[in-house]
């Protein structure tokens, strides 16, 4: 028997996680900000139907949301990942394979299920799920990836949380091809343009004549449709292309030295990044921008990029580096905002490309050095062993005002019960 | 001090093959990590039970709710633990402790939360 593809996805997982844990949050309108509490990155249900948008700046929306009695709060991210392991957890113990997606989506391959037999697995799967995390996930099914993405939608709608969709399902002659997981408006408009409107129109149409309008992309999506898999789970950690670490200041900065240990903290982290993944950089750039929100100020973009003078992951080497593209860029009548380091070029850690004018002898020592750096980071905490570049705690420089406490990661935080 | 990390000289370790790794807590008590959570006990409501103010309790939401386990509610917003008495109409959370009322489930008809069964209390006897 074929195998079944689905798709797992938790119902407005930020507000859903911190939902689990603060009664008071139940049935009140809940926004999540940003990393520095800049825009709305995440909405509960009633916001959503309130029509305040994703990714707004947080203040133009500030008395809508107090209308509304909304909770407001800053992004919890250590929470979001434990519940997020949680999730992935209980998912690879009831499936044969699971592809983690994103932070609250996964999809998921069933071997020898009916297709009643699959239903009914899903929904017992989907309350060990709520009474186990506390949090509501969908699921979706069907012979493709494709198919259980668009069964995860209907999913959503359904007082079980479950769906599992059929080629033959009548809700497929009405839905129209734009609801299909990549299909956006411009193939949608070739599509029409060939008079296919609805999803059963986009089956039964004719393959060569998708395939010349909208390449193989779209004939993939046409047999996926039809449910002949063209897409395959994909193998977790795949290797990253480029690395970011960029960060909005809570106030502006305008002084050399603050600017200096950001970039120095940045470029920190975006080092561990790198020997998490076993990689090493070739190359780095750096951003700083003003901020756009305040037009009355002198508005700048401002970047460096260079290649680094060997591939490497060595932190002290990326902080240098670093550190002298802000002194290149730097302009002190600017107010900052945002600052970034973006890591690319990226290969793998060996073997070490070796460049004539450079000596190479110190690499080895260098790289035991990091590995012993980041065990005593992984063991004793973040920060625990630095460069003196970034001394000073520069947590400081960033807002999170309204963050929630880190019920499952921090022993100061669990709750309290009488 | 510096150490190689692949000695290959000396006599071997009689232990080597007998190794094992050193009695683990968690194996001693968590049965689900995805489902076991933690939470601090406050006040006295459950002291006959041996469940003491900064105890911490090990919940595992994957437990069924069996009569007489003590469990977390949320009562009125709030996070309490007690013991769980069914009875025929509706149900009981009972203290343990005669200082504190017993909750009759059918006086709260916006209802009462379940949320996990309190698998183990950790007490360390100097922290009150």
């Amino acid at each position: 028997m074929n195998p079944y593809y689905g798709l797992a996805d938790c119902n407005n997982f930020y507000a859903s996680c911190e939902r689990a844990f603060n009664p008071h949050l139940r049935n009140r309108p809940i926004a999540i900000l940003s990393n520095n509490d800049g825009c709305i990155v995440a909405r509960s249900n009633e916001l959503k139907s309130l029509d305040i948008p994703m990714g707004v700046p947080y203040w133009k929306h500030k008395h809508l949301l107090k209308k509304y009695n909304t909770a407001v709060l800053s992004s919890n991210y250590r929470l979001y990942g434990d519940m997020s392991n949680r999730v992935m957890e209980i998912l690879e113990d009831r499936f044969a394979d699971v592809e983690v997606y994103s932070i609250d989506e996964a999809f998921i391959r069933a071997n020898g299920f009916t297709d009643e037999g699959l239903e009914k697995y899903g929904e017992e799967v989907r309350s060990h799920l709520l009474q186990w995390t506390g949090l509501p996930v969908s699921l979706g099914f069907g012979r493709t990836k494709t198919l259980s993405k668009l069964a995860n939608k209907l999913a959503k709608k359904t007082p079980s949380g479950v769906c599992l969709l059929t080629t033959e399902h009548p809700i497929l002659d009405e839905l129209p091809i734009t609801k299909v997981w990549g299909i956006n408006k411009g193939l949608g408009r070739r599509l029409n343009a060939i008079g296919v409107y609805t999803i059963r129109q986009f089956m039964n149409a004719n393959q060569n004549a998708v395939r010349k309008r909208c390449g193989v992309v779209g004939l993939r999506l046409l047999l996926e449709l039809n449910g002949m898999p063209c897409h395959d789970l994909i193998a977790p950690r795949e290797t990253r292309k480029h690395i970011m670490v960029s960060r909005t200041f809570k106030s502006d900065l305008t002084g050399k030295k603050s600017l200096i240990e950001a970039v120095s903290k940045h470029a920190a982290r975006a080092g561990e990044k790198l020997r998490d993944c076993n990689q090493i950089a070739g190359g780095m750039s750096i951003f700083l921008r003003s901020n756009p929100y305040k037009s009355e100020l002198r508005q700048v973009r401002l970047s460096a990029a260079g290649a680094l003078p060997i591939a490497t992951s060595d932190t002290s080497v990326l902080i240098q580096v670093a550190q002298q593209m802000l002194h290149s860029i730097f302009d002190k009548s600017v107010a900052y905002k945002k600052l970034g380091v973006l890591l690319h070029d990226l290969r793998p850690r060996n073997p070490i490309q070796t460049n004539l004018f450079e000596p190479t002898s110190h690499i080895p020592r260098r790289n035991d050095l990091m590995d012993a750096m980041d065990a005593l980071n992984a063991k004793w905490g973040k920060g625990t062993l630095r460069m003196a570049s970034y001394a000073q705690d520069i947590h400081h420089l960033y807002r999170k005002e309204k963050q929630s406490p880190e019920y499952t990661t921090s022993w100061d935080d669990i709750l309290e019960v009488e | 001090m510096k150490r190689k990390k692949n000695r290959c000289t000396g006599f071997p370790s009689p232990a080597a093959d007998f190794e094992k790794s050193a009695l683990s807590l968690d194996e001693l008590l968590i049965h689900n990590p995805s489902a076991t959570f933690f939470m601090k006990m406050k006040g006295r409501a459950m002291v006959l039970a041996g469940i003491y103010p900064n105890d911490i309790l090990i919940i595992d939401r994957s437990l069924p709710y069996e009569n007489e386990d003590v469990v977390v509610a949320i009562i009125n917003n709030q996070y309490v633990v007690r013991r769980w008495m069914k009875y025929q109409n509706g149900g009981m959370l009972l203290p343990a402790n005669p200082a504190f009322p017993s909750i009759k489930i059918t006086d709260y008809p916006e209802g009462i939360t379940f949320w996990g069964v309190v698998a183990v209390v950790i007490h360390q006897p100097d922290l009150l």
